[in-house]
């Protein structure tokens, strides 16, 4: 099983997005996948028309039985791609990850579901915090959307510079997002990825107003789009990244 | 090389992502497109329900040749999408448990990606090659009852199953409504399955959804397996009763003939090679069934052809066991020492084939069946005579024959004698199978499983003699050809010793299953077994 995580620092970079989308591009390819909607404002979850927990007062990912969390899996409308619906309680989690313990009881209850899945995605809520610090601990990689803007390159060293001094072993890949082109700046920066802290993948998901009708349809984007340009790119990001991960897709 | 038991219905136990595993695919029989219509109309009245369109599907049923998958309730079933193959390893119900997608579809379980289904798969599958058994067109309706919030809570699919690629081809049998449980919605799930069943008055279909499929497309699963299984009545005829198990060795040897010559899977060479060493033996210590000189002319036609097949085998054998030692020699010569038996291989599979496109074995065929296969009375002096009898003294005398060579056996005893010994177990081991249905069975099958232990260990104490003999002769073969390095010898030199060392273990562990064999357990069970 491997365990990818869609992160970064800034929000509304289109991390959302690529969960959704790769999620139900690796189900499509026969991967028993799961996504993770580890944010509670749910996006994920509306996006798969389930329903989030609101009731919360548990500690689901931690607490309770073995299998506690486990029930609380739905199937998307899609074969082979469940979720785990957002939970209110996620609030909590912060507090609840301070002990090192539970980072690592955590890291068990994620691995437990090996058996179950060929991939998990985590959708995290942008910022750096005890969840985001569980989720570099237990991924395999993380899957970092860039808007290709100056200050985005700094958010990126920023995120090294953690990584780094913490010392996570975690590979980070990142993409640039929401591109368009007509803009000199994005032209720029997308050229020039060499210089940003991380390998950067070939594709670039293009700003498009298909992307945001996702959660007008509350379907992942290839469920209605196969041919505009940001469904294409969503395939060849996805393509990529499976190579990485297996050598080759599929398998 | 292990046989599975039949039944064994655990192997898949908990592949696949069936947290939901208590709650299977629900099947209903429709008899008719009408009432296909029907029965849309009244789920349209009473739920949320989305059309989701129809798929054809061309889905191809797998087995072993010996049915390894569908005795221990599973299928594989592949199906072309977008360039590449959807796997899926179901359970007989047609519950998936595994899906994935592949570029090919595998000829082997070894060649799966790791994952737990390949593990399942090839522990039950061993070095049998998955065949194609079965081809259909599945017509499939597809439906979704949603929730409020227009979320997918159940799938239903109305399929209709045509066979492809025999004479029936096209016709669309088995009309059926399938419900699909999805992980999270059960209560929803069991809502649709109770007023299916209940107020729309369908009835679930029963029975397996492979076997259906199965023998829709005209296949009879089970019809082979590599064990002897002979019903006899005490009573009858030695005449009658050894044609009826001759009969079914001659079958056998055809069965495994087709897949011997296009060499699918090494078990077809093995088990062509079992039946006509079983019917050799057969003809050996049952003497006296049939006129003397017919005896004598089949004993040494058979002796041929387990003659004929021999080298190949024991290549195969080879091969297999020196895959073990890879991870122990220079990659290099490794490979040269595999190709080299592949080749060797090669031309003894060429003799082979060549022997059994002879005149002489069409005609060993033949005259066979056409002695064992009528039921006139034999003429031979023990051919009346009730088989109980004939198979109690033949057990009886078996068995005093290895007890006595066992029990004689020393660290000093030279490897004739072991070789021997093996012999004499295998035509106790031989017998006890051929008149399993006349001793009590759970006695049989204690004897035989005590007598199997020894077995294993003879068999594998013979291989490695065998095996260091080839690659002897490896080496003479390439110092022959010279232009071969030196490194290439020393590793064989390597082998060599590792296989002798493996020998003589074997046989310091000989002694164990011995005891275990002459021990008073056995002897007790045999003296039963044969009163
Ligand atoms: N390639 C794109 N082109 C145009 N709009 C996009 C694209 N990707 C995402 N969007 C839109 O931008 C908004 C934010 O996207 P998304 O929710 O995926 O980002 P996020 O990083 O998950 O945000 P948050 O930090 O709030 O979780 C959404 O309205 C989405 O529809
Ligand atoms: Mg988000």
């Amino acid at each position: 099983m491997k365990v990818l995580a869609t992160y970064n620092l800034k929000g509304g970079v289109g991390k959302t997005a690529a969960a959704v989308n790769l999620g139900y591009l690796a189900a499509r390819s026969g991967f028993r996948t799961l996504v993770c909607d580890l944010d509670p404002q749910g996006a994920a979850t509306y996006c798969f028309r389930a329903k989030a927990k609101v009731k919360g007062g548990g500690n689901q990912l931690l607490g309770g039985d073995k299998w506690s969390w486990q029930k609380h899996i739905r199937a998307t409308d899609y074969d082979g791609l469940d979720l785990l619906p957002s939970d209110f309680s996620y609030r909590h989690l912060d507090i609840l990850l301070g002990k090192a313990k539970d980072a690592r009881r955590l890291n068990r209850r994620v691995r437990s579901l090996a058996d179950h899945y060929d991939y998990l995605f985590l959708d995290c809520a942008p910022s750096i915090s005890l969840v985001s610090e569980a989720v570099f601990f237990l991924s395999d990689v993380l899957v970092v959307p860039t808007i290709p803007t100056t200050l985005s390159r700094r958010t990126l060293k920023q995120l090294a510079k953690h990584l780094r001094t913490r010392a996570f072993d975690v590979q980070v890949l990142t993409f640039f997002s929401m591109v368009d082109n007509r803009k000199l700046l994005h032209r720029e920066i997308c050229e020039h990825a060499e210089d940003l802290p991380f390998p950067v993948l070939r594709t670039m998901i293009p700003c498009s107003s298909e992307v945001e009708q996702m959660s007008a349809k509350r379907a992942p984007l290839l469920t209605f789009s196969q041919t505009g340009a940001a469904a294409r790119a969503y395939v060849g990001l996805w393509s990529e990244i499976a190579g990485l991960l297996t050598g080759g897709v599929p398998f | 090389m292990g046989r599975l038991e039949q039944g064994g219905r655990r192997a898949l136990g908990d592949v696949g992502n069936s947290q939901d595993s208590a709650c299977p695919v629900a099947s209903f029989v429709l008899e008719t497109i009408m009432s296909a219509q029907d029965i849309k109309r009244q789920l349209t009245g009473k739920f949320r329900i989305q059309r989701l369109g129809r798929v054809v599907s061309e889905l191809t049923y797998y087995d072993t040749f010996d049915w390894r998958l569908y005795r221990n309730a599973a299928g594989l079933v592949s199906a072309p999408s977008e360039g590449s193959y959807l796997l899926s390893l179901v359970d007989l119900e047609g519950t998936t448990r595994y899906r994935m997608t592949l570029n090919s579809v595998p000829q082997f379980a070894r060649d799966l990606p790791l994952c737990q289904a390949r593990e399942a798969l090839e522990k039950v599958t061993e070095l049998r090659r998955f065949l194609p058994i079965a081809r259909i067109e599945r017509h499939s309706e597809r439906i979704a009852v949603l929730d409020r919030r227009e979320k997918i809570v159940t799938r239903l699919s109305l399929d209709r199953d045509a066979v492809l690629g025999d004479s029936t081809a096209g016709r669309l049998k088995h009309l059926r409504l399938k419900v699909e449980p999805l992980t999270g919605y059960r209560k929803e799930y069991a809502a649709i399955v109770r007023f299916l069943e209940h107020e729309a008055g369908l009835v679930r279909c029963c029975g397996s959804e492979v076997e259906r499929v199965l023998v829709t497309a005209g296949c009879c699963p089970l019809d082979y397996t590599g064990k002897l299984i002979v019903r006899l009545e005490p009573g009858i005829r030695t005449d009658t009763a050894s044609k009826q198990i001759l009969v079914q060795l001659l079958n056998a040897v055809e069965a495994n003939e087709r897949g011997l010559r296009d060499d699918l899977d090494p078990e077809f060479l093995h088990d062509f090679r079992v039946a006509v060493r079983r019917t050799r033996s057969y003809l050996g210590q049952v003497k006296g069934v049939f006129a003397d000189d017919l005896e004598r002319h089949f004993r040494g036609e058979f002796a041929w052809l387990g003659k004929l097949t021999g080298p190949t085998r024991d290549l195969d054998v080879h091969l297999l066991s020196i895959a073990g030692y890879e991870a122990e020699f220079p990659k290099t010569d490794f490979e040269l020492m595999v190709r080299h038996l592949r080749r060797r291989r090669l031309v003894s599979r060429r003799r082979l084939l060549r022997g059994l496109d002879t005149r002489r074995y069409l005609k060993l065929k033949a005259h066979w069946n056409a002695l064992i296969g009528t039921d006139v009375d034999e003429r031979g002096p023990k051919a009346g005579l009730p088989i109980s009898e004939i198979a109690e003294d033949r057990i009886a005398r078996a068995y005093s024959r290895v007890y006595k060579r066992a029990l004689g056996l020393r660290k000093e005893t030279p490897s004739e004698t072991i070789h021997r010994l093996r012999i004499d177990c295998k035509r106790l081991r031989y017998l006890l199978e051929f008149f399993r249905s006349l001793c009590d069975v759970q006695q049989a099958n204690s004897v035989i499983r005590s007598l199997k232990g020894l077995q294993d260990r003879l068999g594998l104490y013979n291989d490695l003699s065998v095996q260091q003999v080839a690659v002897r002769e490896m080496a003479e073969e390439l110092f022959a050809r010279s232009g071969t390095e030196a490194s290439v010898f020393l590793s064989m030199g390597r082998l060599i010793e590792r296989l002798e060392a493996r020998q003589k273990l074997v046989k310091s562990q000989l002694e164990k299953s011995i005891s275990g064999f002459t021990g008073e357990k056995t002897a007790e069970a045999l003296l039963e077994l044969v009163r």
